[in-house]
């Protein structure tokens, strides 16, 4: 997804923003503001809102014209002032929220543009920024579930289907953003992008032998986008295609030497040919160039304990259990490692660990099962 | 059986998306509100892929060819099962195994019927039947003459000779309660499960013979799967624990209530004693089980008990030598896979791969489960070398089920067959992915510690695809290669006759205890040829729910005769041979040497095995 796009939504919706704030203020100030004369229009509602501290109009009137000079900060003020005063004044959470909107606060513009929406449920405007702002603040099940009218009444607005599919994407609601990603491919059917992300898409319904197809498309439209050769080697290795992963790997290398996933999991690849010599400088790279990179601690821990480097295998697999604590192959790995080493207290310990993780996991059973498909009717 | 466990990989969204543009959302939003300009890139040659440089493997015997000649033989009935699987119970059945009901010489087959929740209800189906090989070959359904009549729902087979009176006893494992059947001779039974106190209840699985004890009289362990009440299944689809791949299909094991284990100690009189929680393998937490074996995989004398659990760890209770055992399975690293996980354990067996004098563990897997591969480490425990060695990828997409070393080319070194199967019908109504009926797995040792899958140069593909389970291993005609029954869900059985002509030589040793068990269960014999050492051990069950020819088989590659042959029996006794001649099948009784030689044809040469 290119985010620059979400921002060129936020501006035509900012462009057709409505200026609906009453004005109970003197006639001139609202005749300087119709002129074009901002910076005056802004001082006579600084005068007025001074005369009269009570009028919350003439505080949203304020904040309307600070707005309208790219005064965002200035601007959010006047609003929660207005509103202080009168929560119920017309169109001012809108304006407020447009305001947090524009200075990138996200959070802080879900509650106003939250307000509009629930005063005004038929306004898609209000329900499109309060869909991005939520998206903007990594809130996606949100996001998608306001996105969703907007934009089944836009269909053409690719840019907007895109920020839902995504926001379905990382909200785990894979159904749904497959649907906005093929969508979208039926509209840009040589994207790159979107195959990539139909492809994660797919993934994340667990259907990985159809998300390889989406990568293969990916890398063979775009074959240096960032993350193509690497998404697809990743499929591949989950899919255990040690072969074609390493390629796909060896592909991202090609395009980013220091690209350290990449660098990890053909690591990972070389262990599973039972080649830690190759294995081991590869992840060490990847740990060099990023320290949150969970397998490759894993690796090294594995090939340190295998050479009786217990001192150092345990520094490796603290690190990775730590990363992740809630994997069992970590605490594994530490328990069958504190044994090697004769601390059999703390082996017990990581043992009952695996257990309490593993046992855990049976929970997880549906959601590894996939969704319950639709019952006859 | 079940599906994955613990945490699966993670979805590609979150290595990609979240780690590299979530964290940009407000950036790019600031500072790119006209969005970045596109320049365009040369594209790149594609980069050089690495693939792993093909080993040599000139030095490797051609590769035998199988052929299923089950009908021509006149093996067709068919096991019984219901084609929509609905139920949990659907899928466990069965095993199939190879032993000489009537000490002619051939090896006679039987196999566990299965049955439907339907047929159960109503009485239930025999739960075996027996075939009689005759001297040309063929086999002769001799079920009924044979006295295994009663009825219910079979799941697998163990021999024995548990009263030592020098007839092969058959013990059927069963759902609602299991069958002794007393060997009188002449492929003759008597059902004396009430007597002897075997019948059991519940989900019986898994069933093994072992002298624990060494009191020369053999032990049974009977695994259970899961509590189930046959008037109040768990309907098809009915909750989270009922779907996979967002299709609806039976419940369990997960959502199911597991049952304990049985260990039935041999009072020697005829009748047994259930002593699990004496003994410490009661399987209070009520694991799934299905495949058992009772192996010495620690060389102390004592034989131990590897107990494969569905969806849960491995259990392996090392022998302390007083009539209890010690679970293991954690310290040694058989309980889980390398990574932690716990998988969906099925079928089992063990053997000296790698010729290094050590018993190594392999166990068949669920669905995208690797089938494992333990390397014995000796006191270090095991090493999963399932990917390193070769045996992990190729399983991958399958589910596994009955399985064993053995030495398809009688080149000296053990190879593996897997046979595979789905448990959920409705798997076929995905566009992709898995089937019900899956393709055999061959791997054939590269003598380096690693394995090459060779099911399409051994004419394995081309067999129809089955749902498979038991698989029993044995030279069924006597020609000095190893055979491979396989029970076929719902269908009747495959047996794929090794056509090897490597020219290798070989040998079987049939024994007979005196003082120990008559059967021989726990022996241990080690051969000595061109300065190559095998060992193997005499078994009571293993596989999936399945019995190997109880005579041990060593391929002898070029050696015309073995330096040494060296017996340890299950008392402990031992006893050496020198110098015997290959291309025989000896009966060694325990302290009267050889007592019987039968020549094998001399070893084929030619045109039935594959080019490499």
């Amino acid at each position: 997804m290119k985010m620059w796009k979400l921002g060129c939504v936020a501006f035509v919706l900012f462009s057709v923003v409505p200026a609906n704030a009453q004005t109970p203020t003197p006639t001139q100030a609202l005749a300087l503001e119709q002129q074009g004369k901002l910076v005056e229009a802004e001082k006579s509602w600084r005068q007025i809102t001074r005369a009269d501290p009570q009028d919350a109009a003439a505080f949203a009137s304020l904040g309307l014209v600070l707005s309208k000079q790219g005064k965002y900060g200035q601007a959010v003020p006047a609003y929660r002032k207005a509103i202080a005063l009168n929560p119920k004044l017309p169109g001012v959470h809108l304006n407020w929220g447009l305001a947090e909107f524009k200075q990138s606060h996200f959070d802080a513009a879900v509650a106003p543009l939250g307000a509009a929406l629930a005063a005004d449920p038929e306004n898609q405007q209000a329900r499109t920024l309060l869909g991005l702002s939520c998206y903007g603040a990594k809130r996606f099940e949100d996001a998608a579930k306001y996105l969703e009218l907007p934009a089944k009444s836009d269909p053409r607005n690719i840019e907007l289907h895109r920020v839902l599919a995504q926001s379905c994407l990382l909200a785990k609601k894979y159904d749904c953003a497959l649907h906005e990603f093929r969508q979208i491919l039926e509209q840009a059917p040589d994207s790159g992008a979107a195959h990539m992300l139909t492809g994660e898409a797919l993934d994340g319904l667990g259907r990985t032998v159809e998300a390889v197809v989406e990568f293969e498309a990916a890398v063979k439209m775009a074959p240096r986008e960032p993350n193509a050769n690497f998404g697809l080697g990743y499929l591949y290795w989950k899919l255990h295609k040690y072969d074609e992963a390493k390629g796909a790997f060896e592909s991202e290398l090609s395009i980013d030497p220091e690209h350290a996933q990449a660098l990890a999991y053909l690591g990972d690849i070389e262990l599973k040919r039972n080649a830690p010599e190759k294995a081991l400088p590869l992840l060490n790279k990847a740990i060099h160039l990023r320290n949150d990179i969970r397998i490759a601690y894993l690796d090294i821990g594995a090939i340190l304990s295998e050479q009786k480097r217990y001192q150092e295998a345990l520094v490796a697999l603290l690190r990775a259990e730590k990363l992740d604590p809630a994997q069992p192959d970590a605490h594994y790995r530490l328990a069958r490692l504190y044994h090697a080493m004769g601390n059999a207290a703390a082996a017990q310990r990581e043992f009952a660990r695996v257990g309490e993780l593993n046992e855990k996991a049976e929970d997880m059973a549906p959601k590894m099962s996939g969704p319950l498909p639709a019952l006859p009717q | 059986m079940l599906r994955m466990t613990g945490c699966p990989p993670r979805s590609i969204v979150f290595l990609i998306f979240l780690s590299i543009l979530a964290p940009l959302i407000p950036a790019v939003l600031k500072a790119h509100p006209q969005g970045p300009q596109r320049v365009p890139m040369p594209v790149p040659p594609p980069a050089k892929h690495s693939p792993q440089k093909k080993k040599d493997r000139s030095g490797l015997p051609p590769i035998p060819t199988f052929k299923d000649i089950a009908k021509e033989v006149g093996l067709t009935a068919s096991h019984i099962a219901a084609p929509e699987a609905h139920y949990v119970i659907d899928s466990t059945s069965g095993g199939a195994g190879l032993f000489d009901c009537d000490d002619d010489g051939r090896l006679d087959v039987v196999l566990v019927n299965g049955s439907t929740v339907e047929r159960y209800r109503a009485g239930g189906d025999r739960l075996v039947t027996l075939y009689h090989q005759e001297a040309d070959g063929t086999f002769n359904d001799i079920t009924k003459e044979a006295g295994l009549t009663r009825r219910g729902w079979g799941m697998g087979v163990a021999v024995a000779d548990y009263d030592n009176d020098g007839k092969l006893d058959l013990f059927v494992t069963a759902f609602g309660g299991s069958a002794l059947y007393h060997g009188l001779g002449n492929c003759k039974f008597e059902d004396v499960t009430e007597k002897a106190g075997v019948g059991g209840s519940g989900f019986m699985t898994g069933a093994a013979w072992g002298d624990y004890d060494r009191d020369g009289f053999v032990d049974l362990y009977v695994s259970r799967y899961s509590h189930l009440d046959m008037n109040n299944l768990p309907q098809f689809g009915s909750n989270k624990f009922c779907r996979f791949k967002g299709i609806l299909v039976q419940c369990g094991p997960w959502g199911l209530q597991g049952e304990s284990d049985f260990l039935y100690h041999n009072r020697g009189d005829g009748t047994f004693e259930e002593v699990s929680v004496k003994a410490g393998v009661h399987d209070d937490i009520g694991y799934y089980g299905l495949g058992v074996m009772w192996v010495d995989y620690d060389y102390d004398g004592w034989p131990d008990l590897l107990v494969a659990n569905d969806s849960v760890p491995n259990y392996l209770y090392h022998n302390n030598h007083n009539g209890t055992f010690t679970d293991v399975g954690m310290l040694t690293g058989v309980a889980l896979s390398g990574e932690g996980m716990e998988l969906g354990n099925m079928g089992v067996d063990w053997g000296d791969y790698d010729h290094r004098g050590r018993l190594s563990f392999f166990v068949t897997h669920f669905e995208e489960q690797p089938n494992s591969l333990y390397r014995n480490m000796g006191p270090q425990g095991f090493d999963d070398v399932s990917w390193t060695s070769g045996v992990g990828q190729p399983s991958y997409p399958y589910v596994g089920w009955g399985t064993a070393f053995f030495d398809m080319d009688n080149d000296t070194w053990l190879d593996l067959l897997v046979a595979n199967g789905h448990v959920y019908p409705q798997i076929d109504t995905l566009e992709t992915g898995p089937r019900f009926r899956e393709p055999l797995l061959l791997h054939r040792n590269n003598r380096d510690g690693t394995f090459d899958e060779v099911s399409k140069q051994a004419g394995l593909q081309d067999l129809p695809l089955k749902s498979r389970r038991g698989a029993a291993f044995g030279d069924v005609f006597n020609t000095g290669n190893i055979d491979v029954l396989l029970l076929n869900v719902g269908e009747p059985p495959s047996l794929l006759k090794n056509r090897n002509a490597s020219g290798f030589h070989r040998v079987l040793f049939k024994l007979i205890g005196t003082k120990s068990n008559r059967a021989a269960i726990g022996a241990r014999v080690t051969i000595r040829a061109t300065g190559v050492k095998q060992f193997s051990e005499v078994r009571g069950g293993a596989s999936y729910l399945s019995q190997n020819d109880l005579r041990l088989h060593f391929g002898l590659g070029v050696a015309k005769k073995m330096e040494s042959v060296e017996i340890r029996w299950p008392n402990g006794a031992v006893e050496t041979f020198q110098n015997v001649a290959a291309d025989c099948i000896y009966t060694i009784v325990e302290g009267a040497g050889i007592r019987d030689t039968k020549i094998l044809p001399p070893p084929a040469v030619g045109a039935t095995n594959a080019a490499r």
